[in-house]
């Protein structure tokens, strides 16, 4: 297991009359190499537990474990630990402030105390990655990017630390649908052809689907539910918790099934549901 | 970074919950004159006693109090110090080298202890009981006259109004910064010369956020048809009552037994 927690509670403002009990005992185990989606509804407390995953915030109660060691909170142990485990957070362009698309890559790679050449690396690599490395962009602001590029270019800001593990808040959150596409080929691409294990809170159901192996479904601190896409949307009644709607296509074919036609109802997409109708009709067909 | 920073509100329902916020001003006002003329150790006395029971009232943790009185306690100590050894008169009651502490210097250095914590002590009643929109309405009815004498005194109201509505705004967003470039390997621990110099990732996103509300704030307050210098009702009005009448005549009165008696 690349990322466990045990018992992890979380309360903002201790103590105080202000104090928030947000996490309420999580116990998750995310397995290396894996593509891991968070659900949940908006409070539910997602942000804050990506958010001991890299050491920003301490548990108030229990264990966070990375790569099998519990979690040291010294300067130094948490340097490490934000290379090994980068965090995308929401609508994180609003961090950029370098003049040129270059510095802004490379000011992770610097805070490491990387040499020149080898932060100039990582900043071709992860450009390079998220596909913005024509040498146009380099000397470009970042602020004069389209939003999907400046996406983009957050992420591969974080990139730029080699993370064994890539976790993003809502990273399609006010991106268009061709740039909603673009980022989940890149989480994909990451996960499959770089093996990085991704972690990623959306509500975009269809088009993780394809990507996901495992669901984990927050609800006032704690997890209620996890498995594979088919365990999860076999409880519509969870979803709707959550304010997710099953994707069209598996709806569909839920219904048929109930209507009694022998359909598989662990279908996510169109293309899949037309396969399995068309399937259907030539085996009726031959009879 | 966890610490309740001075000024936060307290929701509740005390006394000085409910008190108006117009009245509560004009307390504080009469209590920091207080403050200045108090001169003994029985006055002092006294008025702590006072504060301590407002306290309990407002139901205010100790640890909530301790948190908000700890940044302001080097100023106090230094204050302190300096009044110690600066203030002559009276006994020699400490040499240190060409440094003398005499007495004169060590109640004057008292005083002052009493003075400052008294008045970050009810300023923070004040903050703790009154939401930051209403202190801005009641500073702003106080300036209201001054719009005679051609202050844009509306204007002001709404620009603080607005200030005070977006400092948590912005203390959220400055905290959320902070942690997004920590996670990019930023370490914004060390002495504050490094820190001066790690400045720039996070004063530029917060600036750029700042004016990026700014302008939206604009656009949304024209689009509900905000204009300079029209006329303006509030929505809630805090009614007037007699206990606010009556807490000022109480105040007035200490005020005046604070002086008739020398306290
Ligand atoms: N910095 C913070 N200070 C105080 N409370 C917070 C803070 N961040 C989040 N919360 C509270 O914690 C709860 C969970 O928030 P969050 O983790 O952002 O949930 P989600 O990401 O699932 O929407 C919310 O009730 C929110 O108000
Ligand atoms: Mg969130």
């Amino acid at each position: 297991m690349f990322i466990r927690t045990e018992d992890l509670t979380y309360t903002y403002f201790p103590g105080t009359p202000f104090a928030v009990e947000v996490l309420r005992g999580v116990n998750l185990s995310i397995a290396r190499g894996s593509f891991t989606v968070l659900l949940g509804p908006s409070g539910s407390g997602k942000s804050t537990l990506l958010q001991h995953f890299n050491g920003l915030l301490q548990p108030s109660g229990g264990r966070v474990y990375v790569d099998g060691e519990p979690l040291g909170y010294s300067r130094r142990e948490l340097l490490q630990l934000r290379q090994k485990v980068g965090l995308v957070f929401q609508e994180p362009e609003s961090q950029f402030f370098a003049e040129t698309l270059f510095d802004e890559v490379a000011f992770a790679p610097r805070n490491f105390g990387l040499s020149p050449a080898a932060v100039d690396k990582r900043v071709q690599r992860a450009l390079q990655l998220v596909g913005l490395d024509d040498a146009a962009f380099l000397a470009k602001s970042p602020f004069r990017l389209s939003a999907g590029q400046q996406r983009l270019a957050a992420i591969a800001s974080v990139l730029a630390m080699q993370p064994q593990a890539l976790i993003l808040d809502e990273p399609t959150a006010g991106l268009d649908q061709a740039a909603q596409d673009r980022l989940f080929a890149l989480l994909q691409e990451l996960n499959r052809e770089q093996g990085i294990t991704v972690i990623v809170v959306t509500h975009r159901l269809e088009q993780v689907v394809p990507l996901a192996h495992h669901f984990l479904v927050m609800v006032e601190g704690r997890i209620i539910m996890e498995g594979s896409a088919a365990e999860i949307f076999s409880r519509p009644d969870v979803l709707e918790r959550c304010g997710l709607a099953l994707p069209p296509a598996t709806r569909l074919m839920q219904e048929l099934a109930a209507a009694g036609l022998p359909f598989s109802t662990a279908i996510f997409s169109l293309e899949e549901a037309r396969a399995e109708i068309n399937a259907w009709r030539e085996r009726r067909a031959q009879r | 970074m966890r610490s309740i920073t001075l000024g936060r509100y307290l929701p509740g329902s005390s006394f000085l919950h409910r008190l108006n916020p117009r009245f509560k001003l004009l307390l504080l006002l009469i209590a920091l004159a207080v403050i200045f003329v108090l001169k003994t150790y029985a006055g002092f006395s006294l008025l702590f006693l006072l504060l301590a029971l407002a306290a309990a009232a407002v139901r205010l943790p100790l640890r909530l109090l301790a948190g908000m009185l700890r940044p302001i306690a080097y100023i106090v100590l230094i204050t302190a110090i300096i009044y110690f050894f600066f203030t002559k008169g009276g006994v020699v009651l400490l040499r240190l080298g060409p440094l003398t502490v005499e007495q004169a210097g060590l109640s004057a250095g008292f005083l002052v202890i009493m003075r400052l914590l008294g008045l970050v002590f009810m300023s923070m009643l004040l903050t703790l009981t009154t939401t930051p929109l209403d202190l801005a309405q009641g500073v702003a009815y106080f300036l209201r006259p001054l719009g005679r004498l051609g202050l844009p005194a509306a204007e002001l109201a709404m620009i603080m109004t607005i200030a005070m509505r977006f400092i948590p705004v912005v203390s959220e967003e400055s905290q959320r910064l902070l942690r997004a470039q920590m996670a990019r390997g930023a370490d914004f621990g060390g002495g504050f010369f490094s820190r001066a110099r790690k400045f720039a990732p996070l004063v530029v996103p917060l600036f750029i956020g700042a004016f990026r509300r700014a302008d939206e704030l604009a656009l949304a307050m024209e689009a509900r048809g905000y204009r300079i210098g029209a006329r303006r009702t509030r929505l809630r009005e805090e009614p007037v009552t007699a206990a606010d009448w009556g807490a000022l005549l109480l105040a007035l009165a200490a005020l005046a037994a604070v002086i008739y008696f020398r306290l």
